[in-house]
């Protein structure tokens, strides 16, 4: 399950390193949608952008 | 985590023999079956599990999120389905209208909107009295914008319906939808001001990750934004029909002539949800929603069953969530209308001192996720998207901390001691007050009391404040 560090740490760098992104509103969305499947023990959506699913994979829960 | 076993289940047990570890396995199966979400759960090994049958009852197709996305689908669930549009009793919708006609909250509240300005941060006040300087136009322009004649006459045989609803979606509107102006919910003292037959609902949406930090300043910035933006977009379109030859009439959204939302729903733009807000498929509550009114000859929608009068039923997070419990779990009549009401009391002090909270917006699932992805999720599992986690139900209130789901804050009681009424209750209740600590009131109290009173009347004030 995602916790406060988790969805800190994932939307920290959205909003610093992704501010500027063409494509940044959708990746918000991409995230909070992909971290509700993923606590849903769902698989993330195909249409997810990768930028998104690396950030998942790097700052999401471990176990 | 499943959700609570229904008592309607039968138990049977099991003995089952490992053959290589000699170890004997006791598995308890708890069979039920649940009425409500018409699946079979069970408990394996002390976990639950479920076994989905998935019944679709019908699959609503929705324009995309703007031009630019493709078309929805929301499937929805057997189990979700009531009536299109609004469970209502139409006799008694008329009875109250006709009897007990409501009132803005610019009158009828106006003494704790007054208030509000007294518990804004420095930041909230100086950034409203930026809002309302910038807004204050718009909002004049509206109110005389049903007095401006059409450029031409109409043109002949061409769909007065579809060109509108195309030059409101290319100006950005999210949602638009046609129906009747129903006078029943026009407000007391907006009545005679109401020119035309048929409405042009428009909603357009706020922007998606400013809102998803509610309660901020950040979020605000958004909230009233899209109010100013909105307020533009309106003259642009009334504009255009009055270029097609037709009358056009502009429902601010900051100085409301009638509840807008009933007209929404019969214009099929959504459904009531539990929090009190429109729920439409792309942006949920997330949007700021206003009407043209027209004489144009345009075709209506029809109210749609979106399955969000039973989905709000399971759903409840906002509920669960409010800071202030100024939400309700069950339903009740008002006015002619099932509906969750709001109780006023409890969300108006939160609102006013951290601002503008909307924390029932931003943990609705629809608003964060969208509709259609939401419903799905409930055929497939008979679950709520996100309910019970921390990145749906989390939030942080200035001041007082970090809430995960299931921890809520605390207030004091006296926080929730605001001044009611209209402003000539209020005064009265203040004058009443007076006379109760000191015995009497002075002479120029007394005056000072008649002047406020004068002031009021003389004003004629229709309490317009270009806030929310």
């Amino acid at each position: 399950m995602f916790k406060k560090e988790h969805i800190d740490a994932v939307f920290g760098v959205l909003n610093s390193d992704y501010k500027n992104h063409k494509d940044s509103e959708q990746l918000h969305r991409d995230a909070h949608l992909a971290i509700a499947y993923i606590d849903a023990n769902k698989n993330v959506p195909t249409n997810t952008d990768p930028i998104v699913v690396t950030l998942l994979n790097k700052y999401g829960p471990k176990d | 985590m499943g959700t609570p076993l229904p008592k309607n289940g039968f138990c049977l047990t099991s003995v089952l023999s490992g053959n290589t570890m000699r170890l004997y396995l006791y598995i308890i199966y708890f069979i039920t079956y649940s009425n409500k979400t018409r699946n079979w759960n069970f408990i394996l090994k002390g976990r639950q599990h479920r076994v989905i049958t998935k019944q679709i009852s019908h699959t609503v197709r929705r324009p995309g999120r703007t031009l630019n996305h493709e078309e929805v689908e929301i499937p929805v669930s057997s189990v979700l389905t009531t009536v299109p549009g609004v469970v209502k009793r139409d006799k008694d919708v008329s009875f109250y209208s006709s009897n007990y006609p409501i009132e803005t909250q610019n009158i009828e509240k106006a003494a704790d909107r007054e208030w509000v300005w007294t518990v804004y941060t420095g930041e909230m006040y100086e950034y409203r009295k930026h809002h309302d300087a910038v807004n204050k136009p718009l909002v004049e322009a509206a109110f005389i914008s049903g007095n401006i004649e059409p450029i031409t006459v109409p043109e002949q045989n061409i769909d007065i319906t579809e060109q509108i609803r195309q030059k409101a979606r290319e100006l950005g509107f999210g949602e638009v939808g046609f129906t009747n102006f129903d006078k029943r919910y026009v407000y007391k003292s907006k009545k005679s001001w109401v020119k035309f037959p048929n409405a042009i609902c428009l909603a357009l949406e706020q922007d998606y990750w400013q809102t998803q930090t509610i309660p901020s300043m950040e979020a605000e910035f958004a909230h009233f934004g899209t109010y100013e933006q909105e307020g533009a977009l309106a003259i642009e379109l009334s504009e255009f029909i009055r270029e097609k030859g037709y009358r056009a009439q502009i429902h601010s959204p900051n100085d409301n002539s009638a509840a807008y939302i009933p007209m929404f729903v019969e214009a099929g733009l959504g459904q009531l949800g539990a929090n009190g807000q429109l729920l439409s498929p792309h942006f949920g509550s997330r949007s700021r929603l206003m009407i043209i009114s027209t004489d144009a000859d345009v075709n209506f929608d029809e109210p749609i069953d979106y399955g969000i009068h039973s989905f709000c039923e399971s759903c409840q997070v906002c509920v669960d969530r409010c800071p202030g419990r100024a939400l309700v779990k069950e339903k009740v009549w008002w006015r002619g209308v099932e509906k969750h009401k709001l109780m006023y009391d409890r969300c108006r002090p939160v609102m006013a001192t951290y601002e503008g909270c909307g924390v029932c917006m931003l943990v609705c699932p629809i608003q964060r996720y969208g509709m259609a992805p939401v419903m799905q999720h409930f055929v497939d599992t008979g679950d709520i998207l996100g309910k019970g986690t921390d990145n749906l139900e989390g939030y942080e209130i200035r001041g007082k901390g970090y809430y995960p789901s299931g921890q809520l804050p605390t207030f004091d009681r006296q926080f929730f001691d605001i001044p009611h009424g209209t402003k000539d209750e209020h005064l009265f209740e203040q004058f009443k007050n007076k006379i109760a600590e000191q015995g009497k009131v002075s002479e120029s109290q007394a005056v000072e009391f008649a002047v406020n009173i004068e002031e009021l009347i003389s004003n004629d004030q229709t309490g317009f404040d270009s806030g929310v």
